[in-house]
């Protein structure tokens, strides 16, 4: 038959159609301030649930393919695009090691408890708990930024767990990818070492050359072309490289982002539209690669310990923030107090939605069948990211009045309540 | 002079408030990429900015020049050359730079520049005097200033303003 050599139609097709529903469904979720970040997810699991469609479903060879490439890239531009911790800047809340300690117990250990539970094993109690743990950059700070949020009080409590638990995560990534090495435990510890070292050569470009590196690479990509593929090339190619070194790639992508976004230097205009396009597009396509590589049969068990699971979670991460802003030092001594109680929930529910880090846990989860918790905990990852993701939104649309106009997303119709605690 | 607070906001700029008078609190949040969102209290929950205006960096410069426009206007009211229209006031990093004359019956005309201790009292720099058609640059201590003279200076902007009005009065 004709086609474009071998792709099938049923995999153009399908991709085609599902790809113009996720646009469609974005533009609706847009349009009433719902978070964007997890329709492809939830686009992808609608499809994966309503079964083969006959002729319409993607091929899972090309999800897969799809799928690595999507991971590798999305993390490299969520490390690229997230400022790495700066010393002086955790410090408004209190220590940053505090801080740490009570995000990792208040939001990494029931994840991790609930893995063991549910019976994924240690590798997975430890992949589980990082799902549960890590706010998503993108959406907390898409929130504050649609909201107009960037000026109130209990906002740096926000961004100091983000930016903690970005270097956090720059550790725990590269562990946790380590655990899903292929082989036996000798490989596995072959791969924990590599990525330990990994850690400690990305720690000594961060503290040394990291500067001069990045505005090399952004000055010399300065054609509007060249920088997305520079990006994505680097990206491919250290995957690459730490793949033949038994290192595994995702951690290396997110390494050598998070080596390269560090800011030590001034920001590089223009560089940042397409970074952040970048990282929208990879994370819409790892989303939709997850959704779909995960079998329908496992979705009922997942909705159900999920939902379970979102409510614990989401309980968890706005204490979280509450407790954080309620740390927060005034500028100035005897300036306006601590912050009150309607900011420190605003602080927690923002903290809510689970994204990036999820979706990656996710997405490897289910490219390493067998070798780990399997598709299991890949659709227990789908769920809690969609659940915490759309829930605070779709709260905070029951509460603004007039929901149901169509009306275009301006700042003030989308913003009318900015005392609200949600 | 109202305090400024100044909080970072890690990853993303850095946020400065500030009190009015009249009781209003107002900020301004300085973005990496020179994005400026300008800010509004309310009274009622003093924790959320009740306004929060997106302003492109051009869009903040001209709202700056506007604010700085109507500096002093009329002040005074003593009837000097120093209206804003004249004076070219600029301001290179932390430091000012301007043009401050000194008016006629300003008590330091006739003095020389240390005799009425500008740097010691401002900590302004005189670097140059202009008088009728003529440039005096780097004028000594011993230079003796005259009404009608305009002088260049480089110093904070605070001490400029201080030294604008003590050749005024």
């Amino acid at each position: 038959m004709f086609g474009t050599g071998s792709l099938d139609a049923g995999t153009l097709f399908g991709l085609g159609l599902v790809l113009v529903a996720i646009a469609a469904a974005t533009r609706l979720a847009a349009g009433r301030g719902i978070e964007t970040f997890p329709v492809p997810l939830l686009i992808g699991l609608v499809v994966s649930a309503v079964g083969p469609l006959g002729v319409v479903r993607p091929d899972a060879a090309v999800i897969r393919v799809g799928a690595e490439i999507a991971l590798v890239v999305l993390l490299f531009s969520v490390g690229l695009d997230h400022a790495a911790v700066d010393r002086r800047t955790a410090t408004a809340t209190g220590p940053a090691g505090r801080l740490l300690a009570v995000d990792a117990a208040l939001n990494f250990v029931p994840g991790a408890v609930f893995g063991i539970l549910a019976g994924f094993g240690p590798t997975g109690a430890v992949l589980l708990g990082g799902v549960t743990w890590a706010s998503s950059w993108g959406m907390a700070s898409g929130l504050l930024d649609r909201e107009g949020r960037y000026g109130n009080r209990e906002t740096p409590a926000v961004l100091a767990v983000l930016v903690l638990e970005h270097t956090a995560t720059a550790v725990y990534l590269p562990l946790a990818a380590a655990l899903l090495a292929p082989g036996d435990a000798a490989a596995r510890l072959t791969a924990l070492l590599g990525s330990a070292a990994a850690v400690a050569f990305a720690a000594w470009l961060v503290l040394g050359p990291a500067p001069v590196l990045r505005t090399t690479l952004f000055a010399w990509s300065a054609p509007a072309l060249a920088l997305p593929l520079v990006l994505t090339g680097a990206a491919l190619a250290l995957a690459g490289l730490a793949a033949a070194m038994g290192v595994a790639t995702a951690a290396v992508a997110y390494l050598a982002g998070a080596v390269l976004g560090s800011p030590a230097g001034e920001p590089l205009p223009g560089a940042r539209r397409t970074v952040g396009m970048l990282r929208d597009l990879s994370g819409a396509a790892a989303g939709l690669a997850l959704g779909l590589l995960v079998p329908a049969s496992k979705l009922p068990g997942a909705l159900a310990a999920g939902l379970v699971l979102a409510v614990f979670t989401g309980a968890a991460k706005v204490f979280t923030g509450w407790w954080a802003a309620g740390r927060l030092q005034p500028a100035e001594p005897g300036f306006l107090g601590a912050v009150r109680r309607a900011g420190r929930v605003r602080a927690g529910v923002a903290l809510v939605p689970r994204g990036e880090l999820a979706v990656s846990l996710g997405l490897l989860t289910a490219l390493s069948p067998g070798r780990g918790p399997g598709a299991g905990l890949a659709a227990l990852a789908a769920v809690e990211v969609v659940l915490t993701g759309v829930a605070p939104s779709l709260v905070r649309l029951w509460r603004r009045p007039g929901w149901y106009r169509w009306a275009p997303a301006t700042p003030a119709a989308v913003r009318p309540n900015p005392h609200g605690v949600c | 002079m109202s305090d400024i607070h100044e909080t970072a906001l890690p990853g993303v700029g850095v946020r400065y408030e500030l009190s009015t008078r009249v009781g209003v609190r107002l900020g301004v949040v300085s973005h990496r990429h020179g994005r400026r969102d300008l800010l509004v209290y309310d009274g009622a929950d003093p924790d959320a900015a009740r306004e929060s205006v997106r302003l492109t960096a051009a869009e903040s410069t001209a709202l700056a020049a506007l604010l700085r426009a109507s500096d002093r206007d009329g002040a005074t009211g003593t009837g000097t050359a120093a209206s804003p229209a004249t004076r070219r006031g600029q301001r290179i990093g932390r430091f000012a730079v301007d043009w401050v004359p000194v008016p006629a019956g300003s008590p330091y005309a006739g003095r020389t520049i240390g005799t009425a201790g500008v740097r010691s009292i401002t900590g302004v720099s005189i670097v140059a005097v202009l008088r009728q058609d003529s440039a005096f640059p780097s004028p000594g201590p011993d230079f003796r200033l005259e009404a009608g003279d305009t002088a260049l200076v480089v110093g904070t902007p605070d001490g400029v303003e201080a030294l604008v009005e003590l050749l005024e009065d």
